[in-house]
């Protein structure tokens, strides 16, 4: 095993790989941005190391600096969390390069699978149903209005480096169609510096499910059940549960069996998810592999009782997997909230800022992923997660209760999130129903406007508003400095 | 100690009350046909609870802008901390600005301003390009006008309601 781990990451998923770290008596080693100086990150590992500059292209996203602070920190292996380096290649070739151990799969797997159209050929190849489309050439307009005519509309033009919904377009019909695929090449040649695009079919009221992977050196892999995560906005997951409530056992053993006949036609090393596409008719089809741990791996974790960063150390050390498949069993159910420091009022406008206020939620079947604390200025340059809860509980009903009181429990003042939206979420008939389809916040209105305001909130407020500058306030009130001397603000009748 | 006040809670009509508290944290609220009675405590400088009867209810509370911030049973309320003159109301949570000005519509980096002094434009005309948390905001002109001042450059960081330019509508 490692002695010394470096973090390629920031935020909730840097905190969350250091607490193994931790447990495993690795020395863990943080790297950080200016912004990120006092992040909880840096403040939990072992050692820090500046990447000097502020957006992630200055840091996180710099492959030579990432490089050269692991190798000055004596790191021995470099674990990426998802996102910024996780599914660069020439980032995870140079890693081999510099002698270090990469925690994930080998550069020759990232690239092969972060081509959408060699991934798509090789999983026809292994025998997985892919979305009906053509990712041939295509010569001339003719061919074109033909192939799509083959594959039938609606139909997607999508990126063959894409991901996040960019360098896609949707073409209804043949009119529509040259129009999406001139815009989907040239988003994606602007996006990803590679242009080529490739057509499928659109499957409307589909469900994204994804099934976790594990492959072992030795040739081993196995699988962690599935993910259901059809609760996306604009193409960003909300909300993903285990089980999903669309699988029957049958439609699971088949779609793990595709699963793992996707992971063993790469000779998967580490952790990978399968995304799959579960059409309305039952069919399903294999999307894309994400060739690193997700940012809703929790799920599995608690739906399995296995800690798979763990896994993915003992795996990357060259060990076999510490787990068979038939050790392998799923208990009641699991659910994860993505809270995002985002205003669903002002159209999910983020709001980067101080955080004045943060309580976590806890109890039972409670687990809060965060890269915030209290006081913390969150940086405008980086993404808007601030934290993931989630819950396990005995069953689908009592998960969604579970999960209603963690986040009516969640306290964060100073920046605006987006709580009261996923309470909305939760508590919506259709959702409760497990009627999901990616479409869900499309297709459903929902309530999340706080109820008018009850008398005993009219009085905190009133009794905030009139506390007096420098007085002693309440009957215990704690030597404490006012925050109220200079507002002044509210109106004398 | 009495005292009327106004509350301003967005999204909401404002709410005129009067509030009676003691040096003991003893209150009584009137607000119109809602009445309450009880004893605050503030347990710090961003919490504190009530007991009313046998409840007991905590908040919390943070001053954002010039909006107080309120938790309370799960829900976040927003105040208006504006010191209204009568008959006007703080704008809720105002972006994008109003008469002439135009403003960032959330705290981040500018990272376009495709427009200089002088400039004649129409409503909808991209004014500004601001980035935060990975998101891109199109600041587009509120009515057709000149730009009569530019208060940004691309690479600045702007707060919440920073003025980014001043426009003089068309006549």
């Amino acid at each position: 095993m490692f002695r010394s781990v470096a973090i390629a990451n920031r935020g909730e998923i840097a905190v969350r790989i250091i607490r193994t770290l931790r447990e495993m008596g690795l020395r863990a080693i943080a790297l950080y941005s200016d912004p990120d100086r006092d992040a909880p990150h840096v403040r939990l590992a072992d050692a820090a190391y500046p990447l000097h500059g502020s957006t992630s292209a200055e840091t996180y996203l710099d492959v030579e600096k990432v490089i050269a602070a692991c190798v000055r920190a004596d790191a021995e292996a470099v674990h990426p969390g998802y996102g910024f380096l996780s599914e660069n290649a020439e980032f995870a070739a140079a890693v081999e390069q510099a002698g270090l151990a990469l925690i994930g799969p080998s550069s020759t797997v990232i690239r092969t699978m972060g081509d959408k159209i060699e991934a798509r050929r090789l999983m026809e190849q292994a025998g997985v149903p892919v979305v009906p489309g053509w990712s041939g050439e295509i010569r001339n307009p003719a061919e074109l209005i033909a192939r799509a005519g083959e594959i039938g509309y609606p139909l997607l033009v999508k990126a063959a480096a894409g991901g996040g919904g960019r360098g896609m377009r949707r073409a209804d019909d043949a009119a529509a169609l040259q129009s999406a695929l001139s815009a989907a090449q040239a988003e994606a040649a602007e996006t990803f510096g590679d242009g080529r695009v490739f057509l499928e079919r659109y499957l409307p009221r589909s469900r994204h499910i994804e099934f976790q992977v594990f492959g072992d050196r030795q040739g081993s892999a196995v699988h962690l059940f599935e993910r259901e995560c059809s609760i996306q906005r604009r193409h960003q997951k909300l909300i993903e549960e285990s089980p999903s409530p669309a699988l029957n056992a049958d439609l699971r053993s088949r779609m793990a069996e595709a699963a793992l006949r996707a992971a063993c036609a790469v000779h998967y090393e580490n952790a990978g998810t399968i995304e799959l596409i579960l059409a309305e008719d039952g069919s399903f089809y294999f999307l894309e592999m994400n060739t690193r741990l997700q940012v809703e791996h929790p799920v599995t974790e608690c739906l399995t009782g296995r800690d798979l960063v763990r896994a993915q150390l003992h795996a990357a050390a060259g060990e076999p997997l510490p787990f068979s498949q038939d050790e392998l069993q799923a208990h009641g159910h699991a659910l994860e909230c993505r809270v995002y420091a985002e205003d669903p009022e002002r159209g999910f406008l983020p709001g980067a800022g101080r955080i004045q206020v943060y309580r976590e939620p806890a109890g039972p079947g409670v687990r809060v992923d965060s890269g915030v604390t209290e006081g913390l200025v969150v940086p405008v340059e980086y993404d808007p997660l601030l934290a993931k809860v989630i819950v396990w509980a005995e069953d689908r009903p009592a998960a969604l209760e579970r999960m209603d009181r963690a986040l009516s429990q969640f306290v964060i003042l100073g920046l605006p999130t987006n709580l009261a939206f996923l309470r909305a979420v939760i508590r919506h008939p259709a959702f409760r129903a497990g009627d999901l389809s990616t479409h869900f916040l499309q297709e459903h209105q929902l309530d999340y406007a706080s109820p008018a305001p009850a008398p005993e909130l009219l009085a905190a407020a009133a009794l905030t508003l009139a506390r007096p500058a420098g007085s002693s306030g309440g009957a215990r009130r704690r030597e404490a400095p006012s925050p109220w001397r200079d507002t002044g603000a509210w109106r004398l009748g | 100690m009495k005292r009327q006040l106004t509350l301003l809670p967005l999204g909401f009509a404002p709410v005129p009350i009067v509030l009676d508290v003691d040096a003991h944290g003893a209150f009584e609220l009137d607000a119109g046909e809602k009445a309450l009675a009880g004893s605050w405590e503030p347990l710090g400088p961003h919490e504190a609870l009530l007991r009313i009867g046998d409840r007991v209810v905590p908040f919390y509370t943070a001053t954002v802008g010039r909006e107080l911030h309120l938790w309370l049973a799960g829900d976040v309320y927003r105040f208006a901390l504006d010191a209204a003159e009568d008959g006007v109301r703080a704008a809720a949570g105002a972006s994008g600005g109003s008469g002439g000005t135009v403003t960032a519509p959330m705290p981040g980096r500018v990272v376009q301003v495709p427009v200089q002094v002088g400039r004649q434009v129409e409503a909808g005309d991209l004014l500004a390009v601001v980035e935060s948390m990975k998101v891109q905001f199109n600041v587009a002109a509120p009515a057709a006008g000149t730009v009569v001042e530019v208060r940004c450059e691309p690479g600045q960081m702007v707060d919440l309601g920073a003025v980014l330019m001043k426009l003089e509508p068309n006549p």
